[in-house]
C-alpha cells in the first residue's frame, strides 16, 4: 500500500473492514455470521473480500488450525487521515479545488504576520461590539 | 464531400470565435478585475463564470449565429446573399454548400487546435474522476450527524469541506468540532450549507471544464477569482443565516490557527504560505457588505440588448467571418 494513498475499496470490502475495525480479528466464518448472513452473501464472497483486503495491504492474516484469521493492519484514524491527505493532495495537484469547496483553503496558509494582523482586527471589532452593547 | 468542407469551415470559425474570445478576456480582465472586486461576491461569481465560458459560448454561438443567414434562406429564398459575393470566397452557408471537402491546411490546423482543446478537457476530466472516486471514499468512512446535517470523519486534522455536484455533502472532521467553540462550528457549517445550496461544486467544475481555451495565465486568475468569489458569497450568506457576520469571520481566523498549528503534525506536502484567500475574506466580514454591480433589471436589460445587438449583427458576423477564412485560407 502506497505509505499516504489508500487503496480504493468497494462497498462490502469497506463494510468488513469496519466491522473488523470495530469488532477486533475474525475469520471468515464469524465475519460471515454478522456481515453475510443478514444480507444474503456466502461464505465464499466473505473469504474473497477478506483476501482482496489482505493483498490491499489493510489486513494481516495467521492461520489459526484450518482457517486464516485476519485482523487490521491500520486503524480507522489512520486510514481516515490518509484518505484526507488523498483528497488535498489530488486537489494540490492541479486547479483551485474544483471538485470540493473548502471553509479555509486547503493549499495556502496565511503568513504567520498576516494571520496575527487579522486576529488583532478581529479582537478590535468584538471589543467595539461589546462597549456598544454595553 | 460538400458536407466535410462545411465542417471544416464550421470548426475554423469556432475554433477562431473562441481564440478572439480568450485573446479579448486576457486583454479586459485585468482592467474588469478592479471593478468586479467591488461588486458583491455573490453577484461577482456569476460574471467571473460568464468571462470563464466565454469562449466556449463564443465558439458555439457565434458559429450558429453565422449560420444563421442561411437558415432564413432555406426559409424565404429572398434573404439569399451568396450571389452577392459569388465564389471570391468559402460560404459559410447550409444551401450553398461549399464545392470542396476543405483545404489539407484547413484540416490539419482545424484537427490540431482542436485536438488541443479536447485534451486539455480530458486531462481535466480524469481528474475530476479521481477526485470524486478519492471524495466517494471519504464519504463512506464518514457518519451522517442528523443534528448538524454534516458528515463527520474520524479525523485529527481540522477540516470543513462541501463536495459534489448535484447531491453535495458537508463533511466536517471530529478534530474540528473538538477543537473549535460550537458558536463557531455552527458558523463553519452554515458556510457549508450554503455552498451546497448554491451548488458552488458544480459551478466551479464547469467554470473549470468550459475556460479550457483560455490563454493558461488569464486561465488562472479567472478560476482563482471565481474560488474567492464563491467563498466570500457562502461567508455572506452564513453571516446573514447566523445574524453575525464577525462570528464567521473569527470562526475563519480561529480554524486557520488551528490548521497552522495542525500543519506540523499532520502537513500535507505542497502546501504554500501566503496566498491564502483568508485575508481578503476576513477584511470583507468586517467590513461593511459590497453592494450589487446590477440591479436584475438591469442585468435582464443587458441580457436582453446583447441578445438584440447579435441578431442584429448576424449578417455582418456572417461574411466577416467568410472574409477571414478566405484570407486564412489563402
Amino acid at each position: 500500500m502506497h505509505p499516504n494513498r489508500p487503496p480504493h475499496l468497494g462497498e462490502l470490502e469497506w463494510i468488513v473492514l469496519g466491522h473488523l475495525w470495530s469488532e477486533g480479528p475474525g475469520d471468515a466464518k464469524a465475519v460471515h455470521s454478522v456481515i453475510g448472513r443478514p444480507r444474503k452473501i456466502t461464505v465464499n464472497t466473505i473469504q474473497s473480500t477478506l483476501k482482496r483486503l489482505h493483498e490491499k495491504g489493510l489486513l494481516s492474516r495467521e492461520k489459526v488450525s484450518h482457517a486464516y484469521r485476519y485482523s487490521p493492519r491500520i486503524g480507522r484514524e489512520d486510514f481516515n487521515r490518509r484518505m484526507l491527505h488523498q483528497v488535498v493532495d489530488l486537489v494540490m495537484e492541479g486547479e483551485p479545488e474544483s471538485m470540493l469547496a473548502a471553509f479555509v483553503d486547503l493549499t495556502e496558509r496565511a503568513g504567520p504576520e498576516h494571520l496575527e494582523r487579522l486576529e488583532r482586527m478581529v479582537e478590535e471589532r468584538m471589543k467595539d461590539h461589546r462597549s456598544e452593547k454595553g | 464531400m460538400k458536407a466535410a468542407g462545411l465542417i471544416q469551415l464550421g470548426v475554423l470559425a469556432a475554433l477562431l470565435f473562441s481564440m478572439v474570445a480568450a485573446i479579448g478576456v486576457a486583454w479586459v480582465y485585468p482592467h474588469l478585475r478592479r471593478r468586479l472586486g467591488r461588486s458583491a461576491p455573490a453577484e461577482r461569481a456569476w460574471w467571473v463564470f460568464a468571462l470563464c465560458a466565454l469562449p466556449a459560448a463564443s465558439a458555439v454561438g457565434l458559429t450558429a449565429l453565422c449560420f444563421l443567414p442561411s437558415v432564413l434562406d432555406s426559409l424565404w429564398p429572398g434573404f439569399d446573399h451568396c450571389p452577392q459575393h459569388g465564389g471570391r470566397h468559402p460560404h459559410l452557408c447550409l444551401v450553398h454548400l461549399p464545392l470542396a471537402p476543405g483545404s489539407v491546411a484547413g484540416w490539419i490546423v482545424a484537427t490540431t487546435l482542436a485536438a488541443v482543446l479536447a485534451l486539455r478537457l480530458l486531462h481535466r476530466m480524469v481528474r475530476t474522476a479521481r477526485s470524486r472516486g478519492a471524495l466517494r471514499q471519504l464519504a463512506r468512512s464518514a457518519l451522517f450527524d442528523r443534528e448538524r446535517g454534516a458528515w463527520i470523519v474520524e479525523s485529527e486534522v481540522p477540516l470543513a469541506m462541501t463536495s459534489g455536484l448535484f447531491r453535495c455533502r458537508t463533511f466536517v472532521s471530529s478534530a474540528l468540532l473538538a477543537s473549535l467553540p460550537p458558536a463557531l462550528v455552527d458558523a463553519v457549517i452554515a458556510h457549508e450549507k450554503a455552498h451546497a445550496r448554491r451548488r458552488d461544486v458544480l459551478l466551479k467544475l464547469l467554470a473549470s471544464l468550459l475556460s479550457v481555451a483560455h490563454l493558461p495565465r488569464a486561465r488562472r486568475a479567472l478560476l482563482a477569482d471565481l474560488d474567492l468569489a464563491v467563498e466570500q458569497a457562502s461567508d455572506e450568506a452564513a453571516g446573514a443565516s447566523l445574524g453575525d457576520r464577525l462570528r464567521v469571520a473569527r470562526a475563519l481566523v480561529a480554524l486557520e490557527r488551528l490548521l497552522q498549528s495542525t500543519q506540523a503534525r499532520y502537513g500535507f506536502a505542497g502546501v504554500s504560505f501566503g496566498g491564502s484567500s483568508l485575508v481578503p475574506r476576513v477584511e470583507a466580514l468586517l467590513a461593511d457588505p459590497a453592494a450589487p454591480l446590477a440591479t436584475g433589471a438591469t442585468r435582464r436589460w443587458l441580457i436582453g440588448a446583447t441578445a438584440g445587438a447579435l441578431l442584429l449583427l448576424a449578417d455582418p458576423l456572417h461574411h466577416l467571418t467568410e472574409t477571414i477564412l478566405g484570407l486564412l485560407a489563402r
